[in-house]
């Protein structure tokens, strides 16, 4: 079989050159979990669908319900009514859960970038 | 005389039940009476001869036991005292250390999965390993017994099967798709997939994408880790896809521009052999069993330095002569684990084993 190996290294730089030649300045073994969670990416479908029901259309329940509302203009299902005031809460819960999630985010950044500081000045001591 | 083979979980789609489903469809084609049994199986899988092995009958000193050793279970300890002769088929066991970070549960089954293989090594009268690799672990074990090594059996005529259509064409952008298969696991190393995407970034300027193909079921903690890497540094072309229809793998191998495989333990590797079915070029760390089953074919590095593995993959993604003599390579390698090849290899070894 042919070496492809060989022939790549006919191709590219000396190994010795490439090697450390890309500095990557996040280390993984060390990296802060509280970020790129995959139950912020659940949460996120869960607040979407609260919010894309933010609120509930009437459905009116009979004929007696319909001319009501044509007659009057408006007509509140209490059930609707219910459901409507419970989703208000709950928007008031994703901005609150958004904010804080913003401010936790800023503050891993923070956190992130202090470690690759320490870090780095680790190793220009050593 | 009948061939029973024994496994924890026959799963849908997993190396391991897969081969056990293709030496059953062997033995059955000839002649042999047969049947499986598991502690779990996945309800897509179906058969009258297939069964949960509380359902085991009388096993008599003639039958033959072909015992499927890949994890820590308590069908590791029943097996011991099962009558009739025993053969176990090795498919290797991860080693905790790589989980003890992420999942307790997982790092205790990989645990007791090698203390119970230990505890094993007087009760087969023969092996089957996928790998040398495989079989040396078992010679380190203190196993005594003959131990022959065949490839796992691959059935590669389901990867003719039509792939994802949707996949297929939002794939087919332009972009080149660097592509690796496997359950999301720290000993498959993804993370050094993504370190090797970020040096390519920064030494070249052609357009790739790094899919990961594997489920993360168990290992939500590394997966969460990997994706906090990526977004760290700013990478936003690297796609998880979690586990998903056949189909789709299918779809994302028939796109792949190379397969690349960062992984430091594989008793053998099958998405290597799948890459070569589907002439992806593969750029592969050398760990394990990966160069054996390689055999000469792609491309192994021995280290993983990211800019030094970003080298190599441009160089393999850019060189049209280099990725035809690849190609043609892996094609020469694919037919040793032709399943008619495997198929004999694995008659032969059992013939030897119990005579006729």
């Amino acid at each position: 079989m042919t070496d492809a190996v060989n022939i790549i290294k006919n191709n590219i730089p000396p190994e010795e050159e490439l090697k450390g030649s890309v500095k990557i300045g996040v280390n993984f073994e060390r990296i802060n979990m509280l970020a790129g969670s995959g139950a912020d990416e659940e949460l996120e479908r869960v607040l979407g669908r609260i919010r894309e029901n933010h609120e509930v259309i009437p459905q009116y329940r009979g004929i007696k319900e319909k001319i009501g509302g044509m007659m009057y203009g408006f007509y509140i299902n209490p059930a609707v009514a219910k459901q409507n005031q419970l989703n208000e809460s709950l928007a008031v819960v994703c901005d609150e859960y958004d904010k804080l999630r913003q401010e936790r985010n800023a503050l891993v950044d923070r956190i992130n970038k202090l470690q690759a500081e320490i870090l780095k000045l680790t190793q220009e001591l050593s | 005389m009948k061939i029973y083979q024994i496994l924890t979980t026959l799963s849908f789609g997993d190396a391991v039940s897969n081969d056990c489903l293709a030496i059953r469809k062997l033995l059955i084609d000839r002649g042999y009476k047969t049947a499986v049994y598991a502690e779990n199986i996945d309800k897509r899988i179906t058969g009258s001869d297939i069964s949960y092995y509380n359902k085991l009958p009388k096993i008599k000193d003639d039958d033959i036991i072909l015992y499927h050793l890949s994890t820590g279970t308590a069908l590791n300890r029943r097996i011991k005292d099962l009558p009739g002769r025993k053969f176990v088929i090795y498919h290797n066991i991860t080693p905790p250390d790589f989980f003890v970070r992420y999942s307790g549960r997982l790092a205790k089954l990989c645990a007791d999965g090698h203390d119970e293989t230990v505890a094993l090594k007087d009760t087969f009268e023969g092996g089957f390993c996928d790998s040398s690799f495989n079989r040396d672990q078992l010679i380190s074990y203190g196993y005594t017994c003959p131990l022959h090594v065949r490839p796992i059996l691959i059935p590669f005529e389901d990867y003719k099967k039509a792939p994802d259509e949707e996949v297929v064409r939002q794939m087919s952008d332009g972009v080149k798709n660097i592509l690796f298969v496997g359950r999301v696991a720290p000993n498959k190393c993804q993370q050094d997939l993504i370190s090797m995407l970020y040096a390519y970034r920064k030494l070249y300027t052609d357009p790739v994408r790094l899919i990961l193909v594997g489920s993360s079921v168990g290992t939500e903690r590394y997966m969460a880790r990997l994706k906090c890497y990526a977004d760290s540094l700013g990478l936003e072309d690297v796609m998880f896809t979690g586990q998903i229809p056949f189909a789709k793998i299918l779809a994302y191998y028939k796109t792949a521009d190379a397969f690349v495989c960062m992984s430091e333990h594989e008793g053998f590797c099958v998405p290597l052999t799948e890459a070569m079915s589907f002439d992806v070029p593969i750029l592969a760390y050398d760990s394990c069993a990966v160069p054996e089953t390689l055999g000469g074919a792609g491309a192994v590095i021995k280290t993983k330095d990211p800019a030094v593995a970003a080298a190599y993959l441009h160089e393999i993604l850019n060189n049209e002569e280099l990725r035809r003599v690849m190609i043609e390579d892996q094609r020469t390698r694919l037919n040793d684990f032709s399943y008619g090849n495997v198929a004999e290899r694995f008659m032969d070894i059992l013939t030897g084993f119990i005579g006729k």
